[in-house]
């Protein structure tokens, strides 16, 4: 199995479990919260909201036009 | 509401076919993506309360934090190896990073369009969750 091939793997696992969770989530919502839940989890932080706001901004930045 | 939605969802849609047909680097993209982030700077200074307040435990039995346990640990592990790819010596084909592969997912009109689309949700979300009405919601105990 080539390096390329294993950290494509990876990334495919690493896609996959979000997808697991976000699945557990409607599941067993103790076991693992919403994804929008998370969202309000880190906005009503005050220090954590503004970084995962502008992160987030920069996200669609550097995708799609940097 | 449905009407709303509806309307969002088109609008949605329409923005992101033609954000997609741009190329990043050009003024074009720069505008359109620009846009989309001046906009939700716009909302969020507009919607979200000035201090938030700490969202309580949904019940006295549960921990606080453990239904975000797991994703706390995937986004640790997801920076791990993004950083790890970044740094390691060697190629970028055989060391690809979350940006190498959206590069590629870029390369097809459809799929740009679908990652735009989920990012302008993502946005929506993040707003609506970060609103005053979000907030509420979210620290009800359940």
């Amino acid at each position: 199995m080539s390096v390329s091939t294993i950290s494509y793997v990876v990334w495919a696992a690493l896609g996959v479990a979000a997808l697991g969770l976000w699945w557990l989530s409607y599941l067993r919502p103790a076991a693992a919260a919403h994804p929008a839940d998370v969202v309000g989890k880190l906005a009503s932080m005050p220090v954590v909201r503004v970084l995962f706001v502008l992160g987030f901004m920069w996200l669609g930045w550097h995708l799609f036009a940097r | 509401m449905r009407t709303r939605s509806a309307v969002l969802l088109v609008g949605g849609v329409g923005y992101s076919l033609v954000a997609a047909s741009t190329t990043p680097f050009t003024l074009p993209a720069d505008v359109l993506t620009g846009s989309a982030i001046v906009a939700m700077a716009v909302l969020v200074c507009v919607r979200w309360p000035l201090r938030p307040r700490r969202a309580r435990p949904p019940s006295a039995q549960r921990p606080l934090g453990h239904p975000y346990l797991p994703w706390v640990a995937l986004a640790v592990v997801f920076v791990a190896w993004e950083l790890f790819n970044y740094l390691v010596h060697g190629s970028r084909a055989n060391h690809p990073t979350f940006s190498s592969i959206t590069d590629a997912i870029d390369r097809f009109y459809l799929l740009k369009a679908l990652l735009f689309l989920g990012w302008l949700a993502a946005a929506l979300v993040i707003v609506g969750r970060g609103s005053r009405a979000g907030l509420r919601s979210h620290s009800r105990p359940g």
